[in-house]
């Protein structure tokens, strides 16, 4: 059995608990929420912490609230909560199939969207369709609340732009347009527990005549984090939707990750399967955009 | 550290360091040893335990997590004597080789049964994807899920 490092074990009440203990251990306290990274990390002896602090513990952290034309999701809800919440299933049903296609169900169970964000893995599951969405995080500290974009959270692989003391409140995005669709799709080695190869987060929105008005496409674990594909959105705006056109959506995000990460072995694998990921997913995106209208 | 817990219906208080999973207290402290350890970082499903009735990995699971909550492990499906319908059904339909996989694969079946009592052959399989067996396969338990779920209706 692998042993844990030492550390102090604190358990806040409540937000500002938890900003004041984050101020006063600056640079030497761990969040804990569900877990599946953080202990895996401290098992490996990657972190550690003098402070572990478990946040499992603050009700206003794990709240899943519609607030009118956004919805907020509280950095403890677990991905089986974001998965199951017919909330999120109406409004951003990419963002739960995302959520369902974490790990396994233990997994599910234990892990939570916040970890997600703060663990910035570049194959972190729930953050592709998030950047789709527009979602900005709730970013708190002793010195009060910001929000920003959670696409400029990311610094890297693993890494975010957080100081020591700030930490992941929840995530903030608005509601979709009624004539869109939505889709998520993801490629691993085995179906259950598979660390992504690649995924996709697809949203679409036509416009009365059935043109493309609104596309944005985000693709995950190909970059060193994800981010918005804009050469291959802007190729689908204003256009009807059809599998050539697609493909060619599919072409620029390929384009792209090899512009990012260079020519890699995976490469000549890679490329191929991102265009036929992202034309499937714009497909999907498209028949379930229709169908909300029929 | 004080943790107090309620384990299989009981209440049971341990004094322990805080840098220790579920896992190492119920098999070291607390001698329950059903309870597999397997990889140790989530991936194999054997450590399973319910914990407020969902299924979780104990291997990681801090033991302060667990203060306060309910965890049930393969000890608690037996009532003295009489196997729970899962633990008969995984014997009559030859659901185990080794068995190192038994206890995690009877408690993520038992969470699913608590939450879905008439689960598809999908949803069974869903609810076992975070359990690897290595020897048996997993047609025969998911077999033996079904059959259980019939039974227990």
């Amino acid at each position: 059995m692998k042993y844990l490092p030492e550390f102090e074990y604190l358990v806040p009440e409540s937000v500002s608990e938890l900003c004041l203990l984050l101020s006063r251990h600056r640079g030497k306290a761990c969040i804990l929420a569900g877990g599946t990274d953080l202990l895996i990390r401290l098992k490996r002896q990657e972190v550690s912490p003098e402070y572990v602090l478990d946040i499992g513990r603050i009700g206003e952290l794990s709240v899943l609230r519609d607030e009118g034309d956004h919805l907020f999701i509280g950095a403890t809800a677990t991905h089986t909560r974001v998965a199951e919440s017919p909330l999120i299933k109406r409004e951003a049903p990419l963002l739960s199939e995302a959520a369902l296609s974490v790990g396994s169900v233990q997994i599910r169970n234990s892990g939570t969207i916040g970890g997600n964000i703060a663990n910035a893995s570049p194959a972190g599951d729930t953050l592709p369709p998030l950047i789709a969405l527009e979602a900005e995080a709730s970013v708190v500290s002793q010195g009060g609340e910001r929000s920003l974009p959670l696409s400029s959270l990311f610094s890297g692989p693993y890494q975010t732009i957080l100081a020591p003391d700030e930490f992941v409140a929840g995530i903030r995005f608005p509601k979709l347009a009624a004539k869109s669709g939505t889709c998520f799709l993801k490629l691993g080695r085995r179906r259950a527990l598979a660390v992504s190869r690649i995924t996709v987060a697809a949203i679409v929105v036509l416009d009365r005549k059935g043109l493309i008005q609104k596309a944005r496409i985000c693709p995950g674990a190909v970059l060193p984090s994800p981010c918005r594909m804009g050469h291959a959105e802007e190729t689908l705006i204003g256009h009807s939707p059809d599998a050539g056109l697609f493909q060619k959506a599919g072409q620029w995000v390929a384009r792209e990750m090899v512009r990012v990460t260079g020519r890699r072995a995976s490469t000549p694998y890679k490329e191929p399967v991102v265009i036929n990921l992202v034309q499937r997913a714009l497909t999907v995106a498209i028949e379930r955009c229709l169908k909300r209208e029929g | 550290m004080k943790v107090r817990f309620y384990l299989n219906g009981l209440e049971r208080v341990v004094e322990t360091d805080p840098n220790r999973t579920l896992l190492e207290v119920l098999r070291t402290d607390l001698g329950l040893t059903g309870t597999k350890y397997g990889c140790g970082i989530g991936q194999c499903g054997t450590c399973t335990v319910t914990i407020d009735d969902q299924a979780k990995c104990a291997c990681l699971t801090l033991i302060g997590q667990v203060n306060g909550r309910k965890v049930e492990t393969v000890e608690g499906l037996a009532e003295g004597e009489n196997l729970h319908p899962l633990q008969d059904s995984f014997v009559e339909n030859h659901a185990l080789q080794c068995g190192y996989c038994t206890p995690g694969m009877l408690m993520s079946a038992k969470a699913l049964l608590d939450k879905n009592p008439s689960p598809s052959e999908e949803e069974i399989r869903v609810a076992i994807s975070g359990n690897l067996c290595r020897c048996t396969g997993y047609i025969q338990i998911v077999k033996a899920i079904q059959k259980a779920s019939e039974k227990m209706r």
